[in-house]
């Protein structure tokens, strides 16, 4: 039993991409709540698509992947404002419009280059096991500052998200605080690129977080829960793809999924079997 | 004592009235309001009546600055928007707020004292001590660990006021109270009105009852996108006021009028006989 779980953590990428996976499964289960209880799922996974160009410019000039990524998302977040300011297309058709343009240059981007096949691969859906120290040095200093500025701003955090008319009349800066959040979110993502890339990042941070808020009754136990489910779905993730032999992003993502199913329909107030036997 | 949050309400000890000079606000891109000029004294708890669509939401975000100014001034303590905290307390509409937050009565009651708190700072005995007699004062005390998903109509009106309490404001503005809640819960509210107006407390509510606002509230604002008529209730609803105000959903009948305020708003009283003797 003890040899099940010692066997792959004799290979050196597999430490790497297990505390990698642990870390960034922890961050997106944290900032996923807010994302949650905002109804901001389907900005964030635009964002997660439209940092694929900044990726794929930084790739191409051998400048940092952080960086590009970064200004390509900030770039998309105030592009999104600038069509639906006026009110004259709703704000979900621009995200629309602009995440899937994103995309296309991104991929426009890579089919330019030569290992074109793998390294949109890569991107769309992580390298898991291509961890390098660097990498787990950087993800692990930008994750603890994540975490430490929800912590540092829960109460700030939370008002703007559940009142913004009360954020205002106490004078809190809401734009500064939404933009702030909207950076987070994008650094966030930015960092899970290697652990699922662009194409699964918005499961790891919508799932963990919606079996949460099924399961607790405060924000703060929604945070702890939301992000004991990323971690044991990043461990129990990378040895399902260790043992049968299947991608791990997707193993990661199908384990949380599995969670959720659990929650949805045995939470103790709100499961589905519950409501049932209440019922009859 | 400037520093980056605005001096406190409790430091300003000039009148808490309300002047609005030639205001004009836009909602949506449509003129929401146009040239409204009317004082509002120290202490005085106004009814602001009109149709739907009148823009008695609009007024009260203008008034927390929530909305920009499309023209004129609004002065609050004889002084413009923003520069002092906490000085007005806003009560939303009950379908403005997200009741699957996961927040408890306290955590949402305890949301009015974040405004004293400094950056970083976490609430105290003080704070503790506002909050519990804001619910006790409203019956809800045994409430307070429930999340707000559970509560009734009425159980949520008397959180978001109890909050509103704790705030320690000296303007109050409360959209709609009176909507969808139970018999107790309006007395409750009209009993914390009576209190206030012994602590001259300023109170501004919108409401679409114009009997409740002709037998209950000393002073009325008749508001159709431009200022129909303010002053003492039983002078501002003439029939000709009302006209203006309300247009083709008057109807006479026999010595009295009616308002048919159906169709178009939300949960009203599909025909609403006024009991106040109308001038002619």
């Amino acid at each position: 039993m003890l040899d099940f779980i010692t066997t792959p953590l004799t290979y050196g990428f597999m430490q790497r991409g297990l505390l990698a996976a642990l870390l960034v499964g922890v961050i997106c289960a944290v900032i996923g709540c807010y994302i949650v209880l905002r109804s901001m799922a389907f900005l964030g996974d635009a964002m997660a698509h439209a940092i694929l160009p900044g990726v794929a410019v930084a790739y191409m000039v051998n400048g940092n992947l952080l960086a590009g990524g970064l200004v390509a998302s900030i770039a998309v977040a105030l592009g999104i404002g600038f069509f639906s300011r006026g009110g004259a297309i709703k704000e979900d058709t621009a995200i629309g419009i602009i995440f899937s343009a994103a995309l296309s240059l991104g991929v426009a981007l890579i089919s330019s280059m030569q290992s074109y096949a793998s390294d949109l691969t890569h991107i769309m859906f992580g390298n898991l096991l291509g961890v390098s120290s660097g990498d787990l040095v950087l993800t692990a200093v930008l994750g603890i500052v994540i975490l430490l500025a929800i912590f540092l701003l829960y109460k700030e955090f939370m008002v703007v998200s559940f009142d913004p008319v009360l954020a205002s009349t106490l004078h809190y800066p809401v734009n500064l605080l939404q933009n702030l959040m909207l950076v987070l979110i994008a650094v966030t993502i930015v960092i899970s690129l290697q652990t699922v890339g662009v194409g699964l990042v918005t499961a790891l941070l919508i799932t963990p977080a919606a079996t949460a808020q099924l399961l607790t009754r405060r924000l703060p136990a929604m945070m702890m829960v939301s992000a004991a489910c990323g971690a044991f779905s990043a461990v129990a993730g990378l040895y399902l793809s260790y043992y049968v032999n299947i991608a791990s992003g997707s193993a990661i993502v199908l384990i949380c999924t599995l969670l959720f199913i659990l929650a949805f329909l045995f939470s103790p107030r709100r499961g589905l079997v519950i409501r049932f036997f209440r019922k009859s | 004592m400037m520093h980056t949050r605005k001096s406190d309400c409790s430091e300003a000890t000039d009148d808490a009235r309300i002047e609005l000079s030639r205001v004009g606000v836009s909602y949506n891109g449509q003129p929401a309001l146009d040239d409204i000029t009317v004082t509002i004294e120290h202490g005085a708890q106004v009814a602001v009546v009109g149709p739907n669509g009148a823009g008695k939401s609009t007024l009260f975000k203008a008034l927390v600055g929530l909305l920009p100014l499309r023209q004129g001034q609004i002065l609050i303590h004889g002084r413009p928007l923003g520069s002092h905290n906490n000085c007005v307390a806003y009560i939303p509409q009950r379908e403005e707020i997200d009741w699957r937050f996961p927040v408890t009565v306290n955590d949402v009651v305890m949301m009015s004292r974040y405004g004293r708190l400094g950056w970083l700072r976490r609430p105290g005995a003080r704070d503790m001590k506002a909050i519990a007699a804001a619910l006790d004062q409203l019956g809800i005390a045994n409430l307070a660990d429930i999340s707000i998903g559970e509560l009734s109509g009425g159980q949520q009106q008397r959180v978001f006021l109890a909050r509103a309490l704790a705030q320690e404001p000296h303007i109050l503005l409360m959209d709609e109270p009176f909507t969808g809640v139970d018999v107790s819960t309006q007395e409750t509210i009209l009993d914390v009105l009576t209190q206030l107006r012994q602590r001259s407390v300023t109170v501004l509510v919108a409401t679409h009852d114009l009997n409740m606002a002709a037998t209950r509230f000393e002073k009325t604002l008749l508001l159709n996108h431009r200022l129909i008529a303010y002053g003492h209730s039983e002078e501002v609803f003439t029939s000709e006021t009302i006209r203006q105000a309300f247009g083709a959903q008057v109807f006479e009948v026999g010595a009295n009028l009616v308002i048919d305020q159906c169709c178009g708003g939300h949960n009203q009283q599909a025909i609403q006989p006024l009991d106040i003797k109308t001038r002619t």
